[in-house]
């Protein structure tokens, strides 16, 4: 999109250096960190590296839930009024962190650098995680749910006014936080706009169970302790169309200790109720699972430290395309149905 | 005068500097009797076909360097922040 430079944002915007980066070859990845599948990522920066904030970030649902023409103009004012501070010496300089090329990752490079193919953002974020798996590093939680969802906290925020909060509900209203109030900090770090409020709190490991935020309320800063919800950090990946997600086509609903017990299954497993199949099951002859049928195993096993429904289980334990066994209760009967999980696959 | 005035309208910097321009002139013309009457009328006449003829000034869209190299040598020399987007596709 054009902007013109007689308007407000035009204005703004030729009080910088603009830069618009579409290949990412020689971009240091370890400096602009970010979640790669947002379709617009942009950062506020000095001339020494030095990144004052960002404005991007998504949701599940979509891509544009968090950008909008005001809030960038925000953004962009901000941005200028921590430049001045930094210029006057009164911001402190952050530490560098290490640099990193898309060349470093051999997955990547086989497919896009040595076939002089676009290396592009979204093709850095599932190839490394391929090379993660290759390398058996891969931490599926840590690696693949970048970007958690501030409304399973109960933060609705008045988007065109930044990180104005429009609604407060659950977690984050029982620590206190209102609607009207305006985040400035996570975890000790200042945020000036949602990409880093995203940023900051998608950097908390998944084992946290609070969450500091610090919020302006009628000139006054107050600090909250929110305590996070189970699986906060769990989204829908679907979007993403990782290499490494296994899709399974088939959700289920946990199922409670005492219906687990009744059916005389392991009261700490992960056994769950299919609630949902997908259409495209059948032309992938992937399961035949129905609506309705009890999956309390896979391949044997009934419980997880982290899993508490099957899906989740083979999502966050197996490798995309792996053939796998379900144990299953239908009609009160034990069978075994086999599930072929598929690996997608991006443009590459 | 005429001449002055086509020129005028031939050469604006922008419509405002042109609208400008005219008022200011217009000011030193004679105030009545005929020769009032045919400036005010040529005056009227040359707003119409400039507004007619002339296209509409053009909108400045803000540039966008597509180098982070490039980038960082002018925020270097301009002393200005960087504002870097990152986007698929072009």
């Amino acid at each position: 999109m054009l902007t013109e430079k007689n308007t407000k944002r035009g204005r703004l915007l030729q009080q910088y250096v603009t830069a618009r980066i579409t290949r990412m070859d020689g971009i240091n990845i370890g400096l602009f960190d970010y979640d790669r599948y947002n379709t617009l990522y942009f950062f506020a920066l000095n001339a020494d590296e030095q990144i004052y904030l960002r404005y991007g970030g998504r949701d599940e649902r979509s891509a544009t839930s968090y950008l909008d023409l005001e809030s960038l103009e925000l953004a962009l004012e901000r941005g200028l009024e921590l430049h001045r501070l930094y210029t006057a010496g009164k911001l402190a300089k952050k530490p560098e962190p290490e640099a990193r090329y898309p060349r470093e990752i051999p997955a990547l490079y086989e497919r896009t650098i040595e076939r002089g193919r676009c290396v592009e953002c979204h093709l850095i974020g599932d190839l490394e995680n391929v090379q993660r798996e290759r390398d058996g590093t891969l931490d599926k939680i840590a690696h693949l749910y970048r970007a958690p969802e501030i409304k399973k906290i109960g933060i609705e925020l008045d988007v065109p006014r930044g990180l104005r909060v429009a609604k407060a509900t659950g977690s984050v209203a029982d620590a206190g936080m209102q609607a009207g109030d305006e985040i400035r900090g996570v975890n000790g770090v200042a945020v000036w706009t949602f990409g880093d409020l995203q940023w900051e709190y998608g950097k908390l490991p998944y084992t946290a169970r609070e969450l500091a935020v610090s919020v302006g309320r009628e000139g006054r800063r107050l600090d909250l302790l929110v305590e996070l919800p189970s699986f906060w950090w769990h989204t829908d990946l679907t979007y993403r169309n990782l290499s490494v997600d296994p899709r399974v086509y088939f959700s289920c609903e946990p199922l409670t200790v005492r219906e687990k017990m009744e059916l005389g299954l392991e009261p700490k497993g992960f056994a769950g109720r299919v609630d949902s199949i997908d259409p495209i099951t059948e032309l992938l002859s992937s399961h035949d699972l129905r609506d309705g049928d009890i999956v309390y195993g896979v391949d044997g096993e009934v419980r997880d430290e982290i899993a508490n429904v099957p899906d989740m289980y083979i999502k966050l334990r197996k490798q995309a395309g792996a053939e796998l066994m379900l144990q299953v209760l239908r009609d009160g009967k034990r069978i075994e149905l086999p599930l072929k999980t598929e690996r997608m696959s991006f443009r590459k | 005068m005429l001449q002055e005035l086509l020129l005028w309208i031939s050469q604006p910097e922008d419509m405002r500097t042109l609208f400008r321009n005219i008022a200011r002139r217009l000011g030193r013309l004679p105030t009545s009797g005929p020769g009032a009457r045919l400036w005010r009328g040529a005056s009227v006449v040359a707003l119409v076909g400039a507004l007619l003829v002339l296209p509409a000034p053009a909108k400045e869209a803000v540039t966008w360097i597509e180098s982070y190299d490039e980038a960082l040598v002018e925020a270097r020399r301009t002393g200005k922040p960087i504002f870097l987007e990152f986007r698929c596709a072009p």
